[in-house]
């Protein structure tokens, strides 16, 4: 295939999400404290969706899916559910 | 009450008849619409004519009623058929439902937006019959009133505010009813599109909200109607009930617009359905047009600018007029790195600090949407309009610690993937019910009702039940004053059932104010901590010894002294 043929080629949208995702990622690397980013929820959400690029048609991706929720779950929970309880009364 | 409410449901079920899209979810959607015109056009036609009254609504009605009955429009009420949806999902659906009519029981109103504008010119037009001049001290008093008149439904016959927050309700299931039919739109189950509808109904934001006495949740459900009649391609007329009833209602639904519009243009190529009465169609627009254009032709009337106090020094304090990019980075910058975690205070009407899309949206919503985008062409049109909307509100509205109020047709989104996702893993369904019982748990009170507050109602018998700190210390039904700019929470002072007459002080000079509270028979006015501050009036009444101060538990005011 000539050079002129394989700049032609359309890129795959599947380059164009991971390129969008890591430009978020870099983004929010850039913007935020490196040591924070692992709770950081735009940076996991772009985490996953690279993964979801790559294996949203493998077996394991239901789990890893499962393991991102959760994990955004205890995230959000864990800061967000004692004031909850705190104004429902049910703290101890 | 119970007679209008027949003569609107059966009045709106008839004129669906004439102009349904054949689409049962959109004609749902359709139906609540025009209902919500019904009550719109009786209420303001009442309100202009004098006759806001419970026997000449009831009247009204039940003429209504009668006529509809000998026309034969209950022959055509759908007949009980078995229910397309998982049983666990209605059974839910159920019980959350009878939680906010709990919530409705036992809540008055209690936010301060709700307290100081929108409501005391309800209660002055429950005391008149009509509409008055007279709206109350804010200069909110005059935005559009359009979930105002809805909530007036509510209250009018029984001339108490124990179910006034049925008007949310009503709202709450227009969202739910379009959230479902965006579902059904996209090609989904029954059950998934009922799932989605659930998630979005149980976003703590809007649950809250809706019990609040708030328009919010109405702005936010007329968006997601517009978007599901557009999505369905029905007829222009038809999308114009939502745009003109959403415009009446609160101006941040005219923010939203822009996305709309996006949407409606990456529509058009789809084949438009046909109303089976266009008359019937253009009749129903052009009555949403009177009713959600009032407000803005009233404005015009008594001060010359439609969207009044916008654009005057006034209204400067109250929100930015035109667009800012400063505006639209600040707010999505607060909302990504703060605010959708949730963790400013618990859950509340007033979205303090927080977004208060719930752990649905953050932990499960948002991966489940990643992976829908990917697959369904139609739901990327509908997240791009939706975004174009909150990126249109956010540019027009300055940032505020609860400004994410006006952008709460946005978690839809997450709800509706969330569904779709859920229902092919089990894992993943798990994992949806284990957040939306999270949700459940923290949207059983919202952060603005205290404890002591939360004590307080409870002790209270239903018909005198009221947030505010402690009864005023004047007997039942003898009138009140209240000198305030904004602030000091007026409808408190009316009573719940509306029995005692507030009468607004608004006097420079101590001579005017004197004749005033003479006039109007009043003994006892209170002060907005604000207002007493910076004004010498009151010292000089007390050095005069025609006014003697004092303070209660509800607040700080003076007596007339003669």
């Amino acid at each position: 295939m000539s050079e002129a043929a394989l700049l032609r080629k359309p890129v795959p949208p599947a380059v164009w999400e991971i390129l969008a995702a890591l430009a978020v990622l870099a983004c929010r690397a850039w913007s935020s404290p490196l040591a924070s980013l692992w709770r950081d929820w735009i940076a996991l959400l772009c985490v996953y969706w690279i993964f979801t690029v790559f294996g949203s048609r493998s077996r394991t991706w239901p789990y890893v899916t499962g393991v991102a929720m959760a994990g955004l779950l205890a995230l959000y929970a864990s800061r967000q559910f004692p004031l909850s309880m705190t104004a429902l009364g049910l703290t101890p | 009450m119970i007679v209008a409410n027949a003569a609107t449901l059966l009045g709106a079920h008839s004129l669906l008849q004439k102009i349904k899209t054949g689409k049962p979810s959109v004609d749902v959607v359709l139906f609540l619409l025009l209902r919500i015109l019904l009550i719109s056009g009786a209420v303001i036609l009442a309100g202009l004519v004098g006759l806001l009254t419970p026997l000449a609504l009831g009247l009204a009605g039940a003429v209504a009623l009668a006529v509809l009955l000998a026309r034969g429009a209950q022959r055509s009420l759908p007949r009980p058929m078995p229910l397309p949806w998982n049983r666990w999902l209605v059974a839910g659906a159920v019980l959350i439902l009878i939680r906010l009519l709990l919530q409705v029981w036992f809540f008055a109103p209690y936010t301060d937006d709700a307290l100081c504008y929108h409501l005391p010119k309800i209660a002055e037009w429950i005391r008149a019959g009509g509409f008055t001049r007279e709206m109350g001290s804010s200069p909110r008093a005059t935005l559009p009133a359009g979930f105002e008149v809805v909530e007036t439904w509510w209250l009018v016959f029984l001339h108490h505010d124990v179910l006034i927050e049925m008007a949310g309700l009503e709202f709450l299931a227009l969202a739910c009813g379009a959230v479902y039919a965006l579902g059904r739109e996209l090609g989904w189950s029954p059950s998934c599109a009922l799932g989605s509808a659930i998630l979005f109904g149980m976003t703590p934001g809007v649950h809250l909200e809706a019990t609040s006495a708030l328009n919010d949740v109405a702005a936010a459900a007329l968006v997601l109607a517009t978007a599901v009649l557009v999505v369905a391609r029905t007829a222009p007329s038809l999308i114009l009930v939502a745009v003109a009833l959403g415009a009446g209602i609160k101006p941040t639904y005219v923010y939203a617009l822009p996305g709309l519009a996006l949407l409606y243009g990456m529509s058009r190529r789809e084949a438009t359905l046909r109303p089976g009465c266009r008359w019937a169609a253009r009749g129903a627009s052009t009555l949403a047009l009177l009713a959600g254009g009032f407000w803005y032709a009233r404005n015009v009337l008594w001060f010359g600018n439609p969207v009044y106090p916008m654009g005057t020094p006034q209204g400067a304090q109250i929100q930015q007029f035109g667009p800012s990019l400063s505006s639209l980075r600040e707010n999505v910058l607060a909302l990504i790195d703060l605010r959708v975690y949730d963790f400013v205070s618990a859950p509340g009407a007033l979205h303090t600090g927080n977004a208060n899309w719930g752990a649905v949206a953050f932990a499960c919503g948002f991966p489940a949407l990643i992976v829908v985008l990917r697959e369904e062409p139609r739901l990327r049109r509908l997240a791009m309009a939706l975004l174009f909307s909150l990126l249109c509100v956010f540019t027009l509205v300055t940032l505020d610690p609860w400004n994410v109020r006006f952008i709460q047709f946005f978690p839809a989104l997450p709800a509706l993937a969330l569904a779709r996702v859920a229902t092919r893993h089990r894992l993943l369904a798990g994992l949806a019910v284990i957040a939306l019982f999270l949700e459940f748990i923290s949207t059983t009170l919202p952060s603005e009702i205290s404890r002591p507050k939360l004590a307080s109602l409870a002790s209270q018998e239903w018909s005198g039940r009221s947030t505010r700190p402690a009864e005023p210390s004047v007997a039942k039904g003898v009138p009140i004053g209240l000198f305030s700019d904004e602030g000091g929470n007026p409808y408190w002072l009316y009573d719940p059932d509306f029995s005692r007459r507030v009468v607004y002080l608004r006097e420079s000079a101590l001579e005017g104010l004197l004749t005033t509270l003479d006039r109007e028979a009043v003994t006892v006015f209170y002060v907005a901590v604000k207002t007493d501050q910076s004004n010498p009036l009151f010292e000089e009444g007390v050095r005069k010894r025609a006014l003697e101060p004092f303070r209660d538990g509800f607040g700080r005011g003076y007596r007339r002294v003669r």
